[in-house]
């Protein structure tokens, strides 16, 4: 399978939507081996193409499962993603001081990428992917969840 | 304005994007006058299906915003045969989104003022086919087919519909048709006839209204609060209707072409009923013009006869 992984964070001056903007390892988009990428997919500075041999399909389209708001605020901000790819373990760096990417492709075995864990997924991933904490909403503060201010 | 190519493959038109996601990801943080100053515009090309999207976080306004929309000639409302092709999603006859999750919405509409344009959206999982969030949305002249409940809106926002074919599925049970927004000319149908709802309000504070609107096979046409003055509805029960000249007891077999796979309105119905209303549904989806004086109720306009040719007509005038 074939990875799209964003390398650097997607930043938003709103506080509240850059906690949904996408960010360094979060997984874009997949694609069987073979199947081509369009050209800014390609070049993008800020995403890197990873293969991943012997990747299940369903576990690879597990890694574009969404934060879902929490029991009864389907209105709260979440982050695109749930899960996300440790590129640090991978060795994978962000764009340097210049702003090179890192080279567009690289390689590896699904037993680099995932390692068991156990946790509670909706399918068995994971691995150095790993479950993001929750998005806090930063317009609701302690305990009783009040919000402030419009929503 | 930055208008880019989306399509699954390559050919015979080289795409920016072989995903909406990745188009959708690419977009700058904002796109507003204080950011890039642009409307950021994916055009989806038939070339093979695309998946389901989430778009959200960006920062925008009423004149700056995202529009997917399918490019020139991509669109099921393209196709040579558009007046006499069932008005059904086929992925054969133009640009074609597919997902099939179990959660969320499988086209997620969050950034404000996002517009769709002339897609077909079929969703197969369980969960609503698009979810809006936040408003301001504009949805033309789309097809949208939930395995269950195709559309739904959580907001104190709105969007608006207009020119759509919303299908409920009930692959996972009874389900509903459309929750909140502003509806202008749609349809809304659940082919088995065993739906609950044809169009919610006040889902967490947001409402609904409906005009021009047909809809058939739930068990209610409305419930919850009217947001606006919803008027000119047509619909097959006699549950919840709502809004002045609305007409209820329709027979839902005998206002489409077929009412399970062809939702064409046809002359011999009742749907012939609604009112004008060249602000927001000049044109039907396929963009035949409606009739000036009593248009079709929902997305489709029967076309007026046309006189056979050879009739020759003799005016008793004199010319000098």
């Amino acid at each position: 399978m074939q990875l799209l992984v964003r390398v650097v964070d997607k930043v938003s001056a709103d506080r509240v939507k850059n906690l949904i903007l996408t960010k360094r390892g979060d997984v874009i988009a997949v694609k069987d081996d073979g199947e081509t990428w369009g050209l800014q997919e390609l070049l993008n500075p800020e995403w890197q193409i990873i293969s991943v041999a012997n990747l299940p399909v369903a576990q690879a389209q597990a890694l574009l499962t969404p934060e879902l708001p929490p029991q009864g605020k389907p209105t709260a901000p979440v982050a695109k993603r749930f899960f996300r790819v440790d590129l640090d373990a991978l060795g994978i760096a962000p764009l340097d001081a210049k702003g090179t990417p890192p080279p567009r492709t690289a390689t590896f075995d699904k037993d680099q990428l995932v390692v068991p864990d156990g946790s509670a997924l909706p399918i068995p991933i994971a691995a150095a992917t790993s479950q993001k904490p929750a998005t806090v909403d930063p317009s609701v503060i302690g305990p009783s969840g009040d919000v402030i201010g419009p929503t | 304005m930055s208008t880019w190519k989306i399509g699954a493959s390559n050919s015979p038109v080289t795409m920016d994007f072989s995903t909406i996601q990745a188009w959708e990801d690419a977009c700058p943080a904002d796109i507003t006058a204080t950011g890039t100053n642009e409307i950021y515009i994916g055009e989806c090309y038939d070339q093979g299906d695309l998946a389901g999207f989430t778009i959200s976080g960006t920062t925008t306004d009423s004149t700056h915003y995202l529009w997917l929309r399918t490019a020139t000639g991509a669109s099921f409302r393209d196709n040579a045969g558009v007046r006499t092709n069932p008005l059904f999603p086929d992925n054969t006859k133009g640009v074609y989104l597919t997902a099939s999750n179990n959660y969320g919405g499988v086209f997620n509409i969050t950034s404000n003022y996002t517009r769709l344009s002339y897609l077909q959206m079929v969703q197969g999982g369980a969960a609503t086919a698009i979810g809006f969030n936040n408003g301001g949305h504009i949805v033309d002249s789309c097809i949208v087919k939930g395995a269950s409940t195709p559309i739904l809106g959580a907001s104190t926002w709105d969007f608006t519909m207009i020119n759509c074919l919303l299908i409920t599925g009930n692959t996972f049970g009874s389900a509903n048709g459309a929750s909140c927004g502003h509806l202008f000319n749609c349809t809304i149908v659940d082919p088995s006839a065993g739906g609950i709802t044809g169009l919610l309000g006040s889902n967490y504070g947001a409402t609904r209204d409906h005009h021009n609107c047909a809809v058939f096979g739930y068990g209610t046409m409305v419930s919850g609060t009217n947001g606006g003055t919803s008027d000119y509805g047509a619909t097959d029960t006699s549950t919840g209707v709502e809004g002045a000249h609305t007409l209820s007891g329709l027979t839902f077999s005998s206002q489409f072409v077929s009412s399970t796979n062809d939702f064409r309105a046809v002359a011999t119905g009742g749907l012939k009923a609604g009112t004008p209303d060249p602000t927001n549904a000049p044109v039907d989806i396929t963009g035949q013009a409606r009739d000036a004086t009593t248009p079709y109720i929902g997305v489709w306009e029967v076309a007026p006869t046309v006189p056979t040719a050879g009739h020759i007509i003799f005016r008793n005038e004199a010319y000098v």
